[in-house]
């Protein structure tokens, strides 16, 4: 306990300009091939949807024309934020800890220390199977909201990503 | 106290065991035997032509044989650096726990045990897959005698570095021990019946309330068609009246509410709370309460993740805080793990941060309030719903457009205050979180508690330089919002330094 032992702790001052910072020019951003994942999955949708309004634009008397502009409107922004949101997404390993951020409109950030990790699991979808990707998933004890999944890797590198994660892990448990 | 603890050897309960497991299984037949008496009522079904007694009868019987069964048939022993579990009279269960995995070992009594004096002991596991592993009647001291080997023998069982920890655990076990001959120390804080009744008159009673009104429901349309059947007739040619007399009726159903409510709030903070013993030293929690179920908890130093103490409106002027101990855990089951306090003075909160937050004397705090944005989102979000509600039922009613500046107002008001309570404090070892115009709590954190940081920025945030910051602990999460983004990113940073430096154990 540090107030037991004072001798065998030590924690000199840090001045906060001091302080290793997250720089931002750091991160690596995602695999291209993870933007035409996400784009064909919206795809899918999109297709699907399409279907269900063509059956209702013979079956009821569904204004075609307000229809369609809604439709594309949608599609479009949805394209278009995925595209540019895309520049946003990116990760980054440091000796300490791994960072993962995202979100165009909602910028989210999340760090996990590698002394905080309970385990680290890799998984890949049916479409990410197509495109050669995979994800790691890094789960700590700060519960669900709190976990880190850093998708769009290749799947060779998210593999050693995740020996490595493991790896660190191990030493500190 | 009988140190001679033969448990090489099955060893069986005390014999009131048998009174234990019958009331045991008595309430689970009293669920079964409830919707029989609706059945019966509802069709005068005839079992073999026998009365409702004659079956509660054949019923009691079985179980009395089958208590005394499950009583012979339930035995504990150690085997191979494990503690065993037999019982079960048609299906054996064994269940095994090494006694590495024991997470903790709990003594509890209901109001069964504690009429025939017996205690019941239960053996808590890492990675809880199993079912719980329940002994529920044995002599006191052996309890004690018991879940002190137990705890014993998981200590020489694991690794160096949760020594500590065990002893810690040991130490206040032995203060337990004590204070069963009545040689403990004095509790830092005990209700008596005065502080009890306080302590329930002032519970949010709107909560308790609804959760009443849930669980009534939920049990009661069970039975739905027994229950209605024979009102049915009345029903139909009264649904005109009551609507007529709504404007009668809805005043005094609230009052009903809140006085049934207020009821069960008290009733309920008598059974949790009764004589409440709350003890804490640098060793750690424990506190022992309740009235039907006398149960003792305790929570190592090590273990705890943050505090969070708070009021509401009427025990702030009664002077009346909970404080809230909280133990790493998952989310389903926080409110077992996390140590609640009713009716904790100022000078007991100072007292209990002093023993595990020596860090606050520090100096050099530095200080976040949260952006006004906070308050126009606030009322935003919340003033949507119930303004748009207005603004349509006004088309037909134009007197309720009156009542949109009013509650607008409210609204207003209350994120403001909301917005001004927002507060965050920090120094060099800790970080302090208060928020709440109405329910005002703060929690104060270890840094090296901290599991991992997010930051999030929305794009009105962006042009305004601010960012919400979340810090995740094994205990949940602390959220501060709109704070500013320069800011959020120096304690981002320093928070990721001070985990990835600290080789202190968070649990």
């Amino acid at each position: 306990m540090e107030q037991e032992n004072p001798e065998l702790f030590e924690n000199p001052p840090v001045a906060p300009d001091q302080l290793p910072k997250l720089e931002m020019e750091h991160f690596i951003p995602l695999e291209r091939e993870y933007l035409y994942l996400r784009l064909s999955s919206w795809g899918i949708l999109f297709f699907l949807l399409l279907a269900v309004l063509l059956v209702l634009y013979f079956t009821t008397d569904l204004p075609w024309l307000p229809s369609l502009a809604v439709y594309t409107g949608v599609l479009a922004l949805v394209f278009t934020l995925e595209i540019v949101g895309f520049k946003v997404k990116g990760y980054t390993l440091r000796k300490h800890d791994i960072t993962y951020k995202t979100g165009l409109l909602f910028f989210r950030m999340t760090s996990v220390p590698f002394n905080r990790i309970q385990h680290c699991e890799l998984s890949q979808g049916p479409l990410g199977r197509l495109f050669d990707l995979a994800s790691v998933n890094v789960y700590t004890a700060g519960g669900s909201g709190s976990d880190l999944s850093i998708s769009g890797l290749e799947k060779e590198q998210a593999q050693q990503l995740r020996e490595h994660i493991t790896k660190l892990t191990a030493t500190y448990a | 106290m009988p140190n001679d603890l033969n448990l090489h050897l099955p060893q069986r309960q005390n014999p009131f065991g048998v009174a234990v497991i019958f009331f045991k299984n008595l309430r689970i037949a009293l669920n079964v035997f409830i919707s029989i008496v609706f059945v019966q009522l509802g069709s005068r079904l005839d079992f073999f032509s026998l009365s409702l007694y004659g079956i509660a009868g054949i019923i009691a019987l079985f179980f009395l044989v089958l208590s005394y069964y499950q009583y012979r048939k339930f035995f504990f022993y150690i085997q191979e650096e494990k503690f065993v579990l037999e019982k079960g009279v048609f299906k054996r269960d064994k269940m095994t726990i090494p006694f590495d995995r024991i997470q903790a070992v709990n003594l509890s009594q209901n109001i069964i045990q504690q009429m025939l004096g017996v205690t019941a002991l239960k053996v808590d596991t890492a990675g809880s897959k199993f079912k719980e592993m329940e002994i529920p009647a044995l002599d006191k001291s052996y309890a004690r005698a018991l879940q002190k080997r137990l705890l014993e023998l998981k200590k020489e069982s694991g690794g160096e570095e949760e020594q500590e920890d065990k002893e810690e655990i040991l130490s206040e076990l032995n203060e337990a021990i004590l204070e069963d001959q009545g040689l403990g120390p004095e509790p830092l804080l005990r209700l008596g019946l005065g502080d009890l009744l306080r302590v329930g008159l002032t519970e949010n009673h709107l909560r308790s309330g609804l959760i009443l009104f849930a669980v009534v429901n939920g049990y009661i349309w069970q039975f739905e068609e027994y229950i209605l059947k024979p009102f049915e007739n009345y029903i139909d040619s009264t649904a005109d009246r009551i609507l007529t007399y709504g404007l009668v009726l809805v005043p005094i159903s609230v009052l009903l509410f809140f006085v049934i409510a207020t009821l069960f709030s008290l009733i309920q903070t008598v059974l949790r709370f009764f004589q409440l013993r709350f003890y804490a030293n640098e060793k750690g929690v424990r506190m022992t309460s309740g009235l039907l179920k006398k149960a003792e908890y305790h929570i190592p130093v090590n273990k705890i993740q943050y505090i969070k103490w708070g009021s509401n409106p009427l025990r702030k002027l009664i002077g009346y805080k909970t404080i809230t101990v909280k133990q790493a855990g998952s989310e389903a089951a926080a409110d077992r793990r996390s140590l609640q306090i009713p009716g904790a003075k100022e000078a007991q909160l100072q007292t209990v941060l002093d023993f595990f937050f020596e860090e606050r004397k520090k100096e050099h705090y530095r200080e976040a309030q949260a952006h006004w944005l906070l308050a126009s989102q606030l009322s935003f979000f919340i003033s949507f719903l119930p303004v748009s509600g207005l603004l349509i039922g006004g088309f037909w009613y134009p007197i309720i457009w009156y009542a949109i500046p009013v509650v607008t107002a409210c609204i207003v008001f209350f994120s403001f205050k909301y917005y001004q309570s927002v507060h965050l404090r920090w120094n060099k070892d800790i970080l302090v979180l208060s928020k709440g115009f109405v329910y005002p709590r703060s929690y104060i954190i270890k840094f090296y508690k901290v599991q991992n940081v997010s930051l999030k920025q929305s794009f009105l945030q962006k042009r305004r330089g601010l960012a919400h910051l979340i810090f995740h602990s094994a205990a949940g999460d602390l959220n501060m919002p709109h704070m500013p983004y320069v800011v959020a990113r120096e304690l981002y940073d320093y928070i990721l330094y001070r985990v990835e430096s600290s080789d202190e154990s968070w649990m």
